[in-house]
């Protein structure tokens, strides 16, 4: 694998476990919460992880789009 | 161990400890070591269903930010995103399982929610095995 590879696959990489630690964080607060308080999350609060979810799918299928046309394009 | 690997595991290991925890016969569970405070199996599986939910989201993330910088193509991103559907199905039906309030629903809710973790875990394989490993 080339330098400027291994440069690409590392900032990626660094992307990925930004992300990572974001998305763990919203969870890992609510069960802490739940937790000392004894209780099951509310269901607002499981809906807006339903919701957030949503979202993420959306923007995914989005960029999943653009990045199809962008293939056929330079295929084309 | 690699800080992606910790981080995937304690979204995929976080859902499996909430699924055993709302394994039947484990009705209640003190929650933070005072024996006054447990919850509900049910309640337990709430919690699973909403670490579950919070791992898909997860999931997609990491797939969107491999896409975005070209580790992945749009097929392969396109493979995670319906696989993130499939998990994101079994969990609304878990979910809604779990809103009935009946003890019959329990298990097959829980059946929802092994099936959503057997998909994570194949995500997280396809993670690792485009390099990012421990």
């Amino acid at each position: 694998m080339s330098t400027a590879q291994n440069i690409t696959n590392g900032l990626a990489l660094v992307n990925v476990l930004a992300t990572l630690a974001g998305q763990a964080a919203p969870i890992i607060a609510l069960l802490q919460t739940t937790k000392q308080q004894g209780r099951e999350p509310s269901d607002e609060e499981v809906a807006a992880l339903f919701a957030a979810d949503d979202q993420m799918a959306a923007t995914f299928q989005r960029h999943i789009d653009e990045a199809k046309a962008a293939e056929a394009a330079a295929g084309g | 161990m690699s800080t992606f690997r910790r981080l995937m595991g304690l979204l995929i290991a976080s859902a499996a400890a909430a699924l055993i925890m709302a394994a039947p016969g484990c009705t209640t569970v003190p929650v933070d070591g005072s024996p006054g405070v447990q919850l509900s199996a049910a309640a337990q599986a709430k919690i699973a269903v909403s670490v579950g939910i919070s791992a898909v989201k997860g999931v997609r993330a990491v797939g969107d930010q491999l896409l975005l910088s070209k580790v992945i193509n749009a097929a392969e991103a396109q493979r995670i995103q319906s696989q993130c559907n499939e998990a994101r199905a079994y969990l609304d039906a878990a979910r809604s399982l779990l809103a009935t309030g009946m003890a019959v629903d329990l298990s097959t809710a829980q059946g929802k929610l092994l099936a959503a973790q057997t998909l994570l875990a194949a995500a997280n394989d396809f993670f690792t095995s485009k390099g990012y490993r421990g």
